[in-house]
């Protein structure tokens, strides 16, 4: 119980809360100076010290707080105290002009309104509690005699209209004022709500705008690519009579060149959209072994006549990975992909996985050209590839990597690489198990 | 029956499936090939869904509504589409026979065609 109270309480520490309390506290002081100077002047209320000690005391209190939150000691503990000190001193208000004849009840209102705004009911019935107690405890030492009876500024006497007077307008002060506060705050924060609002708007739009810019953009430049690719199958195929050789295997060519221009194009309109954040991770049991599989074998089909051994080893026992199989499966292919295009005729490429601790670990290892060390960190960046100079020997723009770490990291996995000059690389990805 | 915008691409459509012994005829956009679709009655539409005027969407399940066309296959085309699979949810939502992706292979299609209307 005191446990859940304490933090209840220990939750109000926020300095925008905090400091909120200590510059209202400043202007009420403020406020009340100015009362009470008004109340002397006209010689409606005898001056006593006790106002002087009243108006100290708060403002100690709550320059202690300020000085609290300003070095971040003690700050939730400082405005607690000086929070207590409002009760004490509000009590110590009502007491000299008039203890319970006083017609400055209602400022115990001003208290309940700030803290029922700024904290929260724990704090709030607390402290209203504890001045219903100083209240209480004002009246019982004054009707014993402990503490002398001062005279109110306007005599209660039934039917008077002076008392009733003060006493309406002071409750209306100590309503009017923070109510006024209240209602700024309410208009900002419905200010606030319209801005998000017609901002979300506008984002919703735009996303709707980007999807449709990128379906656009993807059938711009996926259509023609039929066209080429067609044409090139018609006069193979023989459709616009026999071809001879050479017409063939410049269609192959043609081909083959509108097949990399398409994947290329793929993997940038994936790249964007994965930007755009629309893709969709869509789990399933997927079976490691069958998918590296498969993929050896769509790797036999990339290598364009090279002359590579493509090795799988794969762990007959591996558990199955709860994950995107189709995303999976690209990752793994742009793997192979940039292994077969960085290893010479002669080499080797091998698709590995095995089970880990609460993972699956799939490596792919060609016996290729390598990376420097120095590169190492900066294979998977965008557009980056080891020799950027013009006069290079290998092709391709740099995003099969790229987008193989976008795609592992959507899955929550990881990815890596081991590599020695001239002898080849490893990339390694694990999977969690889900 | 071909409605394809893209002339190249309806063109090579057309040569290999005339060259496979079809009758094709093309609409160049969505409301062409309504018209088309009903003065003519083909026993199959291969409609691309990015179209002028009508998309293919709409061209599809308005043939569908039609009388001749309730049994008539037609396959969606489109180079929107990555994945198949999402394609071809699309397009049975839509109650079209098939989808292909564009680019794709003309033997695929001409394979398509045979198994949906039994040969030219």
């Amino acid at each position: 119980m005191i446990r859940t109270l304490l933090d209840e309480l220990a939750r109000l520490r926020d300095p925008r809360t905090l400091r909120l309390g200590i510059v209202s506290g400043y202007a009420l002081t403020v406020c009340f100076a100015l009362l009470l100077w008004l109340a002397v002047a006209t010689d409606a209320l005898p001056w006593h010290p006790v106002f002087a000690v009243l108006l100290g005391a708060k403002l100690t209190t709550n320059t202690l707080a300020l000085i609290g939150l300003r070095t971040d000691r003690l700050a939730l503990e400082l405005g607690g105290i000086n929070v207590a000190m409002d009760a004490v001193v509000m009590t110590g208000a009502i007491w000299a002009t008039g203890d319970t004849a006083s017609p400055l009840l209602a400022i115990y209102t001003i208290e309940i309104m700030v803290l029922a705004l700024l904290t929260n009911l724990t704090c709030t019935v607390l402290i209203g509690g504890f001045a219903m107690a100083l209240y209480v405890a004002m009246g019982i030492l004054v009707a014993r005699g402990t503490i002398p009876h001062l005279p109110p500024p306007v005599e209660w006497s039934g039917r008077s209209t002076t008392y009733l007077t003060t006493a309406f307008l002071f409750t209306a002060f100590v309503i009017g004022a923070p109510t006024f506060y209240v209602a700024g705050i309410l208009r900002r924060l419905k200010d606030n709500e319209r801005r998000l609002e017609t901002k979300t708007v506008a984002l919703i739009e735009a996303s709707k705008e980007k999807a449709q810019f990128m379906a656009n953009i993807t059938h711009e430049l996926r259509t023609p690519l039929m066209g080429i690719m067609g044409l090139s199958d018609l006069v193979s195929k023989g459709i616009y009579g026999e071809a001879t050789t050479r017409q063939r295997t410049a269609m192959g060519e043609q081909k083959a060149s509108a097949t990399r221009l398409l994947s290329l194009i793929d993997d940038l309109l994936q790249l964007a959209s994965h930007d755009a954040g629309k893709v969709a991770v869509k789990r399933e049991p997927v079976d490691v072994a069958e998918l590296l599989t498969s993929a050896a074998s769509m790797a036999q089909w990339l290598l364009g006549g090279k002359q590579l051994q493509i090795e799988l080893d794969a762990e007959s026992s591996l558990p199955a990975l709860d994950s995107d199989r189709a995303k999976l499966s690209q990752i793994v292919l742009n793997l192979v992909s940039n292994a077969i295009k960085f290893t010479a005729d002669g080499g080797s490429i091998a698709l590995r996985a095995r089970a880990i601790e609460g993972a699956v670990e799939i490596a792919i290892e060609d016996t290729g050209v390598g990376i420097p060390a120095s590169e190492l960190d900066r294979v998977f960046d965008e557009f980056h590839q080891v020799d950027g100079s013009s006069s290079r020997e290998f092709g391709g723009v740099g995003l099969g990597l790229a987008l193989a770490r976008r795609l592992v990291e959507m899955l929550g996995g990881t990815i890596g690489v081991r590599s020695e000059l001239g002898r080849g690389s490893t990339f390694t990805v694990r999977m969690p198990l889900g | 029956m071909i409605v394809e915008d893209d002339a190249l691409t309806a063109l090579v459509l057309s040569e290999y499936l005339t060259a496979h012994g079809y009758r094709v005829t093309v609409a160049v956009n969505g409301v062409d090939g309504i018209n088309r679709f009903n003065l003519e009655l083909p026993d199959i539409a291969l409609v691309d869904v990015l179209l002028p005027r009508k998309d293919g969407f709409e061209v599809c399940s308005e043939i569908k509504l039609t009388h001749h066309g309730r049994f008539t296959p037609v396959v969606l085309m489109s180079a929107v589409y990555r994945s198949l699979e999402q394609a071809e949810t699309h397009a049975h939502r839509l109650l079209a026979d098939g989808f292909l992706v564009k680019p794709f292979d003309l033997d695929l299609l001409v394979s398509r065609v045979n198994a949906l209307v039994g040969g030219p």
